[in-house]
């Protein structure tokens, strides 16, 4: 903003300037620090005044500006006042608008981007007060600090909470609502001049661009999680993220850095704990505990924090002000608002607000029913994105867009496209559960979608018109192991129109196999008489061997091109689902028990010599008290180096002996 | 001296609101002090005790203005009545239950007393529908509860309904003080709520006929005790506030379920006999 609109000093001097041309006997115009306007005036009998411009904000903003006149004549502020509202008409400033009223909570993170409120306002290097330029700005323990530097003079400025104890030893603190302004170093030599008090002008920023309630927090004692897959969350497509519901999915929307992409959370403060990420911690599915990346600045994150008031007379003006305001400054903005229990109770019309505000497809609420079911958000909000950001373009011959298998962070993402590079296929997209805009926008340039096939998947883009667009959607078995992922290539280039895959193409592919069956041997040897138990209870804990419900894998054909034997456990009254049947026909690597009850199984447990267990639930204390390691779904990763991956981590669990002799001290 | 407290429910239209005014008239009459507090969002409860102007409701102060004063909600009307209205959201958004709620957080909060008043009386909007309206009650601000009744299917059912809440509430101390049968649409059910009463194990504090004048009271903004103070419906006010003045501890109610309740609907009236 005062990057865009140069130095605010200068600004501040031809408003003085355009004031006096127009009689107001305005010599010089300063920000005041609480966001208000000092006017010094001289009247025609000589006699010098100070008026003051209220900073405006809040409750008074729709009220047009107010003067403070002090010894000035009322005639005199009058003049003023309109000369003031013509000039700001003909030279508009942002830093006149008093905006940011409703931010609750300003997240600084240790050593990473600045908050979006200041991106462009705070600008090294470019934002400056008369001679001092911006030269640094750093979050820095729960603090911003800035440098101003003119030639040899500089000066170094911390903004912090108004509780912040370091405030104690400050040499001079300005408070800006809940926040407060502290000198760190100062070279100015005193009695400082106008010209050099940046801390006026800084003070006078942050009060123009926060509200009376904002407050600002570091990342506290949380540190990056070492699984992070780099600056962008990607969400790890093999987790039922989906059953974290509208706040997971909020979280996840919200992380996407320099977005068009705006959540708000509709809802009281509290509403805010259910955000990972803002909170600095790794974000991590609730259901395995496995952390999948962590969360860089909350850019497109928007609180909106209920007050009493709003609660009792509705809240559906301010919404409509926070809508507004977020439009001006991004016409294609795109809003997915999470509305809150509070919001549902009493019942703002927040469709209605949004549709005055915004096109139909600009926006979603994430609002699914309490009583739907785990991929109620994934189908609201998916074909949502598609619809939003989707642009027409020029079809291009042999691209694909893959959908769910992760996006371009996914650390498989790499060695897929270049499988199908080999074979002269191009990735244009990818889709679900990450994305990027400028991919999407690009969606319809592939003929060919190539979606995997399992539940999550299919849930989430039911509600896809997919004949609406030219590219053609065709579903596949997802690449898992080194064999699922040869026919998985072949499929695609299969589907794209080349036929089956011959010549270079298939050799390079092969040799690719190979190789990383050469790399598997080893841990295959390492694994050999090593087995692992699936244990089906009950009818519904079937599932671990429905491709469908465990993101597409072939659990039997998997395990066994890993080179695990496999023991399966099932309950007496538990159907032996027909494709299992099947599948185990004639092998004698894979092994059928049955019991009656929870005693029976345990002893049969205990007696198996599998030391792995396919489990869903996180902490399987009965397991682990057998000396069982737990496996989950998770473990396996898709792509050739995913299966390598995969046997090891299978390996390394097989040689974990600790839970053998201790597992039982676990069973609480 | 510790106020009497008194809150008329009912269904939405069975005239609790002039009920309210006319009994607030009436505890004046007999030299009371009265705090009349008119819980919802409409605002027209003291609407006939004050003849002119209108209070300033608490929630409409809370909305707009930031240091809310007890002079600016408490405004005294005729016979020296001290009214007060809660207000509430405009219709269609926001909730009023929790307004009502917050309206009883303001008042102590602005310092109101009710202890230097004889008897305040709280007129609340139609049925218990949620907790805000039931703070009346849950709170302990009201002692006593009087149910307006008509007679018809659908106020029986919001009296039912409201009886629950009473019981629900009778560990706070809360009493059901009993039914007012109000006929100002009609005497043809009359005769359900003695039943009624007897089958919820309560009592009719009163019945109010049916009287034109009750009408012709309101557009001029005034209470039947001002506008016809000898009339019928006068008297039985006057009636209606000395038994709620003797009123001690009568027991819990016993509100019908609804197979109950819909077997009471179905029994056959007794028919008035009509001379020929």
């Amino acid at each position: 903003m005062t990057a865009r609109s140069g130095s605010f000093w200068d600004y501040l001097g031809r408003l003085a300037a355009g004031l006096a041309a127009e009689g107001c006997g305005c010599g010089a115009v300063l920000p005041d620090v609480d966001g208000g306007l000092l006017f010094a005036l001289r009247d025609a009998a000589g006699r010098r005044h100070v008026a003051r411009l209220r900073p405006s904000g809040g409750e008074n903003r729709e009220r047009g500006p107010s003067f403070e006149r002090g010894t000035a004549p009322p005639a005199m502020i009058r003049r003023l006042r309109r000369a003031f509202l013509r000039f700001a008409a003909r030279n508009p400033h942002p830093l006149l608008d008093h905006r940011g009223q409703d931010i609750g909570e300003i997240l600084l993170r240790r050593g990473g981007e600045l908050p979006e409120i200041w991106r462009e306002e705070l600008v090294p290097g470019t934002t400056r007060w008369s001679s001092f330029v911006l030269e640094e700005l750093v979050p820095q323990s729960g603090a911003l600090y800035a440098t101003f530097r003119d030639g040899e003079r500089r000066v170094r400025l911390r903004l912090t909470d108004r509780e912040d104890p370091r405030l104690a030893g400050a040499e001079r603190v300005l408070p800006v609502g809940n926040l407060a302004l502290s000198l760190v170093e100062d070279d100015r030599t005193p009695p400082v001049r106008p010209a050099d008090q940046v801390e006026r002008f800084l003070a006078y920023l942050v009060a123009r661009t926060t509200g009376p309630r904002t407050r600002i927090r570091g990342d506290g004692a949380t540190s990056p999680s070492v699984t992070s897959y780099g600056g962008e969350v990607e969400l790890n497509p093999f987790l039922p993220e989906g059953r974290q519901g509208a706040s997971g999915m909020a979280a996840a929307l919200s992380s996407r850095r320099g977005s068009r992409l705006k959540v708000v959370v509709f809802g009281d403060a509290s509403c805010r704990q259910t955000f990972p990420p803002l909170r600095r911690l790794p974000l991590f599915d609730s259901w395995s505990c496995f952390p999948v990346g962590t969360a860089p600045e909350p850019g497109g994150w928007v609180a909106y924090d209920f007050s009493e008031r709003d609660v009792i007379g509705g809240a559906e003006r301010r919404l409509e002000r926070l809508l507004r305001a977020l439009r001006r400054r991004d016409p294609a903005v795109r809003i997915a608002l999470v509305q809150t229990c509070v919001s549902r109770l009493i019942g703002d019309d927040v469709r209605g607000v949004l549709r005055k505000v915004l096109d139909d497809d600009a926006f979603v609420v994430l609002d699914p029913d309490f009583q739907a079911k785990d991929w109620a958000v994934d189908a609201l909000v998916w074909p949502w994105v598609l619809r939003a950001f989707r642009r027409p373009v020029r079809q291009r011959r042999n691209l694909v867009n893959l959908v769910g298998l992760g996006g371009r962070g996914a650390p498989w993402a790499a060695e897929l496209a270049g499988l199908l590079r080999d074979c002269g296929i191009g990735v244009n997209a990818r889709l679900f559960p990450s994305f990027r805009e400028e991919e999407l926008e690009r969606f319809d340039a592939a003929p060919l979608t190539v979606a995997s096939r399992c539940s999550i998947v299919r849930s989430a883009f039911a509600g896809v018109d997919r004949t609406a667009g030219p590219s053609r959607w065709v579903t596949l078995d997802p690449p898992f192991g080194i064999e699922g992922t040869r026919r998985w290539v072949e499929g695609v280039v299969r589907e794209i129109g080349g036929g089956p895959l011959r010549g270079a193409a298939r050799d390079r592919l092969e040799r690719a196999c190979r190789a990383r069956r050469r790399d598997l041997a080893p841990i295959r040897a390492a694994l050999r008489g090593a087995s692992i138990a699936l244990v089906a209870q009950s009818r519904f804990s079937a599932w671990i061997f429905d491709p469908a419900e465990i993101f597409g894998i072939r659990i039997l054909d998997l395990l066994t091109e890993l080179g695990l034997e496999v023991e399966i456990f099932l309950h007496r009254d538990v159907p032996p689902p027909r494709e299992l049947v099947r599948a185990v026909e004639g092998r004698g690597d894979v092994t059928f028990r049955t019991f009656d009850e929870a005693g029976a199984l345990r002893e049969a447990l205990a007696a198996s010599r599998s030391r792995l267990l396919l489990t869903s639930i996180r902490r399987n204390t009965p397991a682990l008290a057998l000396g069982k390691i737990p496996v989950f779904v998770q473990t396996f990763e898709p792509g050739l180096d995913g299966a390598v991956r995969s046997a090891r981590r299978l390996a390394a669990g097989a040689r974990f002996r600790f839970l053998e002799r201790y597992g039982r001290y676990m069973r609480r | 001296m510790t106020a009497r407290s008194f809150a008329i429910y009912g269904k939405g239209g069975s005239g609790k609101s002039t009920i309210a005014a006319a009994l607030s008239s009436a505890f004046a009459d007999l030299g009371l002090r009265v705090l009349h507090i008119g819980c919802d969002p409409k605002a027209d409860s003291s609407r006939p005790l004050l003849r002119r102007g209108r209070v300033r409701s608490v929630m409409g102060e809370a909305m707009t203005t930031r240091l809310l004063d007890a002079s600016s909600v408490l405004v005294r009307g005729v016979k020296g009545i001290t009214c007060v209205e809660a207000g509430g959201p405009e219709p269609g958004v926001g909730c009023a239950g929790r307004g009502i709620s917050r309206t009883f957080e303001l008042l102590a909060e602005l310092g109101v007393s009710l202890a230097s008043y004889d008897v305040v009386v709280y007129d609340v909007l139609g049925d218990v529908v949620c907790g805000g309206f039931a703070v009346p009650m849950r709170e302990g601000h009201a002692r006593y509860v009087a149910v307006t009744v008509s007679g018809t299917g659908m106020s029986l059912f919001a009296a039912n309904n409201i009886l629950r809440a009473v019981r629900r509430f009778h560990r706070n101390g809360v009493r059901l003080a009993g039914l007012i049968g109000n006929y100002h649409t009609g005497e043809a059910f009359r005769d359900r709520v003695p039943r009624f009463a007897a089958a919820t194990g309560t009592s009719v504090l009163v019945e109010i006929p049916f009287d034109p004048q009750v009408q012709k009271a309101e557009e001029r903004r005034a209470t039947i005790l001002d506008w016809r103070p000898q009339g019928a419906t006068a008297r039985a006010v006057r009636r209606l506030a000395s038994r709620l003045l003797d009123l001690d501890d009568p027991p819990p109610p016993k509100p019908l379920e609804a197979e109950a309740f819909e077997r009471f609907l179905a029994r056959p009236r007794k028919r008035r006999r009509t001379a020929r």
